[in-house]
């Protein structure tokens, strides 16, 4: 079936747009958007999923204020005809110039959150090294990932107060990524179960200062062998510098004591062309992404067939212990950060299951 | 290499846009366009062939004017880094609406021949059924192409003399295929050559009327036997009434007693429950598009690694016989059309080689 992504040249493969090469269940494609301002009082990440081997276009967004109380929408749709739309019932994403700016917008709806934003790109977008795993022999995920940092403008609608967003305080990192990714969606029936990793730490993190941004992703096992390790700098639109990837990225961050959740921390990161740069974070806010779909919450999983149109929405106090523990697993901290003498933001993930020495955690 | 393409969430690999799934030389991806007036004096054709596994994308511009002269343009360049960027010299490519408008220009240059003409469709595209054949093992052919008709405006300038195109007295069409394309191209090294058809027919067709339209594409052996058919017919944009598949085209053509160019045509379109246009189809003007590079010409062809950046251009004086002798082979044949009441015009395209009994053919 033509879609509108066939007029441009840049087929793949012989076939439509509306096809992917392979007819794994596990094909998707994500973007994200993290949105969130210098002081704490608002967080909020949303994104789409695309799925087009089950049919299935998703979107959720969720959004902290104040580090305290977090509101949810989720919503999908049967995919075809309209795939060449990234519209999920109020959700819609639009890209206004590649690579530069796109347009996100939830409208009005009874969930009671809701906004219209723009994000403009002050950064060239960083291609992450690719992520290829095996697992038994059979290709475990096979992704591309590129990131990016921005600003904001425009409005966040919530329980009936405006925020309006201006470019001078609000910053968003956000990515796109599309392959093969089988975590954090639904299991599969019939086939041999994975093995639980004895342990386990992912950590993402995207970064801006004034003179220059940073992306870094690492996976690690418990005993902090590298398993992935992809990052690099990259200097604001204008500045005539080259990209440097590194060649190591070395964590340490402090933990919550009820929970695995970043309290402070530093990352250095050693770059290919000589030198080091060692970050400091200072927390703002977080989002937990849970609630958003990832991993399954409230009956809503990423690339789960909901029927042909679904919504929900919800909000949670996660000033309240049990709830937050519930709901905290992949959480997306912003975060003051320092450097060299300069003041930047960014966002950060970190995830540590199982056991892993290092942070002082014997087991699951 | 992350590109413009890469914004849109429409991936089919596991990589960037940059890259086709396969490695094969013969990854092709090409547009085609026509424009020309119903009087058959001016006909203008133009293609881009984008060659991502020989960095390459190359394309021509031709118009024929009065079936005396036909001016050529041609021009290639290094795909990379330039990778999403439709643009070789002074040619230009522009999706001003994907599936709607489309903008070709050839800004100025030492050849004498430049133009911007803006297509608008008026019908929805045609999508083909897929040409997939395998030669000895190997996939020969593994084509996907959509066919739109529509109205161009804008203008075309040939020796300083401006030609206004008047939407109301043109026509255009034109073409988008992807994948793997052996044939009209360089030849491989290395392999054991192909056969030599005892004989083969080729023909497309290309028709819009005020309130219909249709395509074909029919290969045949010399015995009538059909090696592939795709047809079509679709009715104006905003008509309730989808485009159909054609189920069978009945062809009878004219030729040329010296050259197997077509003089008129009786072609037969059926389709489901009974669907059944009689046409009549008379020539009135041709653009050659040998010239162009299908199949060599003048030291270009299509697909040709010809520098990092090259142009030329030629003029050919197609009233004389020795010329089009020379230069005719897949040629653009512009005709008006009847059916019934109606009269429409458009574009065929019949190639005949070797032996082919039904019109009187015996060998080369």
């Amino acid at each position: 079936m033509l879609t509108k992504y066939d007029e441009y040249l840049c087929h793949q493969i012989p076939s439509t747009f509306d096809h992917v090469e392979t007819s794994s269940r596990q094909w998707t494609e994500r973007i994200i958007l993290h949105t969130h301002d210098t002081t704490g009082q608002l967080h909020m990440s949303n994104g789409f999923g695309l799925y087009q081997n089950r049919n299935i276009i998703d979107a959720f967004a969720c959004l902290t204020v104040d580090g305290k109380t977090q509101y949810n929408v989720r919503a999908s749709r049967e995919l075809l005809p309209q795939i060449d739309e990234i519209k999920v019932g109020p959700f819609s994403y639009e890209v206004t110039e590649p690579l530069k700016k796109v347009r996100y917008t939830l409208q009005d709806n009874e969930y009671g959150l809701s906004y219209d934003l723009i994000f403009n790109g002050v950064m060239p977008a960083h291609e992450e090294d690719s992520q290829f795993f095996r697992l038994k022999g059979r290709v475990e995920e096979d992704m591309r990932r590129f990131d990016q940092v921005g600003r904001a403008s425009g409005w966040i609608k919530v329980e009936g107060k405006t925020y309006n967003l201006d470019e001078s305080n609000f910053y968003v990192e956000r990515d796109h990524s599309w392959g093969i990714r089988r975590g954090g969606g639904v299991p599969e029936t019939g086939i041999e179960p994975g093995d639980i990793p004895e342990g386990y730490l992912y950590s993402w993190g995207v970064i801006q200062f004034p003179s220059w941004g940073g992306a870094y992703h690492i996976r690690e096992s418990w005993d902090s062998k590298p398993l992935l390790a992809s990052g690099g700098i990259f200097y604001p639109y204008g500045i005539d510098k080259e990209d440097q990837h590194f060649t190591a990225i070395e964590h340490n961050f402090q933990l919550r004591r009820d929970l695995r959740k970043i309290n402070s921390g530093e990352l250095t990161f050693h770059l290919a062309g000589g030198g080091q740069k060692t970050i400091s974070m200072r927390p703002l806010s977080f989002c937990c992404m849970k609630a958003g779909g990832y991993f399954g919450y409230r009956d809503f999983v990423h690339g789960q067939w909901m029927g042909p149109y679904f919504i929900d929405g919800f909000k949670l106090d996660l000033s309240d212990p049990a709830v937050l523990a519930d709901v905290s697993f992949l959480d997306n901290t912003s975060c003051e950060l320092q450097c060299d003498g300069e003041t930047g933001y960014g966002v950060f993930e970190l995830v540590i299951t199982g056991k892993y020495p290092k942070y002082n955690f014997a087991g699951y | 290499m992350l590109t413009r393409y890469d914004e849109f969430m429409c991936h089919q690999i596991p990589s960037t846009m940059d890259h086709p799934h396969t490695s094969a030389r013969e990854w092709t991806e090409r547009t085609w366009f026509s424009a020309h007036d119903i009087s058959g004096k001016m006909h203008m054709v133009s293609s881009i062939g984008l060659y991502p596994n020989r960095n390459i994308i190359d394309t021509y511009g031709a118009v024929a004017i009065d079936g005396k002269m036909e001016y050529l343009v041609r021009a290639s360049r290094e795909l990379r880094p330039a990778r999403d960027e439709t643009k070789i010299g002074p040619f230009t490519y522009e999706i001003v609406e994907p599936m709607k408008k489309v903008r070709k220009s050839l800004a100025e240059n030492e050849h004498g021949l430049s133009y911007d003409i803006l297509f608008d469709a008026s019908f929805p595209a045609l999508e083909e059924q897929p040409q997939f054949s395998r030669h000895r093992g190997r996939v020969q052919e593994n084509i996907v192409r959509y066919v739109q008709m529509g109205r161009p405006s804008g203008w075309i300038k040939v020796d300083g003399k401006t030609y206004e195109i008047d939407s109301n007295t043109w026509r255009a069409e034109r073409d988008h295929s992807w994948g793997i394309r052996r044939g009209g191209g360089v030849p491989e090294m290395g392999v054991q050559p192909g056969e030599i058809p005892e004989g083969y027919l080729f023909n497309f067709l290309v028709v819009q009327f005020d309130s219909w339209c249709a395509s074909y594409h029919i290969r045949e052996l010399w015995d009538g036997t059909r090696l592939m058919f795709s047809g079509g017919i679709a009715y104006p944009l905003g008509n309730p009434v989808k485009e159909m598949p054609l189920t069978d085209v009945d062809h009878s053509f004219k030729f040329r007693p010296d050259m197997r160019f077509p003089t008129g045509a009786d072609v037969v379109l059926k389709g489901p429950d009974g669907l059944k246009k009689e046409l009549s189809l008379k020539p009135l003007g041709c653009c050659y598009l040998r010239p162009g590079g299908y199949f060599g010409y003048n030291e270009f062809t299509h697909g040709l690694w010809m520098g990092q950046s090259w142009m030329d251009g030629l003029r050919l004086d197609i009233s004389d016989p020795a010329v089009v002798k020379d230069i005719s082979f897949l040629d653009d044949v512009m005709c008006e059309v009847r059916c019934g009441d109606e009269v429409g015009y458009g574009i065929t395209e019949i190639v005949v080689t070797g032996k082919y009994p039904r019109y009187g053919y015996e060998g080369y």
